[in-house]
């Protein structure tokens, strides 16, 4: 339920408002905007009396919320919310660029990745360090090293680091990571969730290849619910019955989830095609539909990548891409 | 139930300035209000332990009962712990620059409206006068149009509260003009904090059958006991072929007993007997 107040609402009358909703054991998030101030009302709402709350003098409108994600929803949040990494913000259109390796290989290799990408724009470092990999065989990243070298290299840049957490017991690594990624296999990695929940890192959120929106989004309720406001969604491609490309990317996602939640979204043009020739065009595609950012695998040398080549574009076609979304970002800015 | 830094939440209806806020005032100096936009919101919220106490206004000593209350009267189940009498005076408010004679349109609570019936109606046939939930809501609205020839029938108060000019004091037809207000609680209260004083009125409400002689034979239970009637009033049951409820006040008796007797005597003849409380007002 959510409870829309009208300006600037007398502070000892909503405070009395917001005990007796305590008292009934519902759970109120306030949040206070450009324009108004939208109480989201959580917990067994059905016995709450809505022509009661109606009728308060400070209460401009009461509505009922059916979707079951509230603290994702933006009936609860009418605004954008931004993420703020450091200096860098990721929400409201702001189209932020984060790229690296699929994996951290060696020094050389991701403080170069990472020169070469910030020169060209990029304000986020990604790289993998713990490798969520379809086969038990296949290289696992560089773990515990992986995560020294991304903090070398943001040492080197200055650009904030993204990296994957696969399991809640991987916390305490993490301590200097700025961005938390959670792959699209642990989307539904409720544990896992509930402690990122816990923490006020900000989480980038993968779309599984094979979850609703609504899937999706009760997964960043599982954060949001724990109190930890900065989650980032990400679309990275969806199962379908096209095999050509990797995953089917659906960029309709985009205005979409924007209607439906709050949350910034950003998509990844790479792991959803797994071609880096198709990459800067989807890219593109996906800057035109108004994400706020994009996370695009860069590589020295794809051919001789652990991970992921065949979807990794170099430095060179990295800062070609990045003069092509400045062109299309001005070219769909409102203001 | 809701405690504001300590102080009784109290259920008004209307807005900042409104007269039940004036009401509410007097009988809770340290009350925090809660405004609703109707009178059963009020009574909702006492019962749902949303404010501790409700302030209702009940009847006028000019233009009479307030309807919408005796119809929540009727129908919710409500008990009267405390009442008042407040002297009401009407100004007439508009915004800053506007004159008396640039005034088209006056709005206010129709029970104001009707206590001021000579004064608007010598403004002439150019002025429309418009009913609105509350005489607050109507200095609200004022301070709040676009339109410079509004103006509102309010409480003096309310001319600070919006910002707006008095443009005549004194505009209800007759200079002694009351309002009564009871205050009303959850079963459990006997009383308000703050006032001790010993009840000295009694309300209920009852049916009566429809045959020749009972309603004075009810009455006649009151005078054989020499109690004094303050009020009797009917109100159409809604729905039936007019068939009334009677609101009966009466004056407190010095001992329960006798109370209690006429309660019983009353049940064995009225198919609805319902005591809203038994109370002080305060004069």
């Amino acid at each position: 339920m959510i409870v829309i107040l009208k300006q600037n609402p007398d502070k000892a009358q909503l405070d009395s408002l917001l005990e007796w909703l305590k008292a009934q054991n519902i759970e109120v998030h306030p949040t206070v905007g450009s324009h108004q101030t939208i109480l989201g009302l959580i917990g067994d709402t059905s016995r709450v009396d809505v022509d009661l709350i109606s009728a308060l003098d400070i209460v401009d409108n009461v509505k009922r919320v059916q979707e079951p994600y509230k603290n994702a929803n933006r009936k609860f949040h009418p605004d954008d919310t931004v993420v703020r990494v450091g200096d860098v913000e990721i929400g409201g259109g702001s189209l932020t660029l984060i790229a690296g390796p699929c994996s951290v290989e060696s020094e050389e290799q991701i403080i170069g990745i990472a020169k070469a990408v910030k020169a060209s724009g990029a304000q986020v470092l990604r790289g993998g360090a713990f490798k969520p990999r379809t086969s038990p065989y296949s290289f696992q990243g560089m773990q515990i090293d992986g995560i020294r070298l991304l903090l070398k290299a943001k040492e080197a840049t200055g650009l904030p680091i993204c990296t994957e957490i696969m399991d809640a017991s991987q916390l305490p690594l993490f301590d200097d990571v700025d961005i938390l990624q959670v792959g699209a296999r642990n989307m539904q990695n409720f544990s896992l969730l509930k402690s990122l929940g816990k923490t006020r890192k900000p989480v980038l959120l993968k779309r599984g290849m094979a979850c609703s929106y609504q899937d999706l989004l009760m997964s960043a309720e599982y954060i949001l619910a724990g109190g930890n406001p900065n989650v980032i969604l990400c679309e990275r491609g969806i199962r379908t019955f096209e095999t050509y490309t990797r995953k089917t990317l659906y960029l309709a996602c985009i205005p979409s989830l924007k209607a439906l939640s709050h949350l910034p979204v950003i998509i990844d043009p790479s792991h959803a095609t797994g071609k880096s020739q198709l990459v800067p065009s989807m890219a593109c595609a996906a800057a035109a539909a108004g994400a706020d950012g994009l996370i695009i695998e860069v590589h020295n040398d794809p051919p001789h990548a652990k991970c992921d080549g065949p979807q990794s574009i170099t430095p060179e076609a990295f800062d070609k891409l990045n003069r092509k979304l400045t062109a299309i970002r001005n070219a769909i800015r409102e203001d | 139930m809701s405690f504001t830094e300590g102080k009784i939440p109290v259920a008004v209806q209307g807005t900042r300035g409104a007269y039940s806020q004036l009401a509410a005032e007097k009988m809770f100096p340290d009350g925090s209000f809660l405004y609703f936009k109707n009178f059963g919101a009020v009574i909702s919220a006492v019962d749902q332990k949303l404010c501790r106490f409700g302030v209702l206004p009940l009847e006028n000593n000019t233009y009479g009962s307030v309807r919408a209350v005796y119809r929540l009267l009727q129908t919710r189940e409500v008990s009267i712990a405390y009442a008042m009498r407040l002297k009401i005076d009407h100004v007439l408010l508009a915004k800053e620059g506007t004159a008396l004679q640039d005034i088209r349109r006056v709005i206010s609570h129709e029970q104001a409206l009707g206590q001021c019936e000579t004064f608007l109606h010598s403004l002439g046939d150019k002025v429309s006068i418009d009913a609105c939930l509350n005489t607050a809501v109507a200095a609200r609205m004022t301070a709040e149009s676009d339109d410079p020839a509004l103006a509102a029938v309010s409480s003096p108060e309310c001319a600070e509260i919006y910002g707006l000019k008095v443009l005549k004091r004194h505009i209800a037809d007759n200079n002694s003009n009351f309002t009564r207000f009871i205050c009303i609680s959850g079963k459990e209260e006997s009383g308000i904090p703050g006032k001790s004083e010993k009840p000295n009125r009694l309300s209920l409400i009852l049916t009566i059958p429809h045959r020749p002689g009972m309603l004075s034979g009810i009455l006649d239970l009151f005078a054989e006991k020499n109690i004094n009637l303050l009020k009797i009033e009917s109100v159409p049951i809604p729905g039936k072929d007019f068939e009334f409820m009677f609101f009966i006040d009466i004056e407190e008796t010095e001992n329960p007993e006798t109370t209690r007797k006429i309660l019983t005597e009353l049940e064995e003849i009225c198919p609805v007997v319902r005591c809203l409380g038994s109370y002080y007002e305060e004069y």
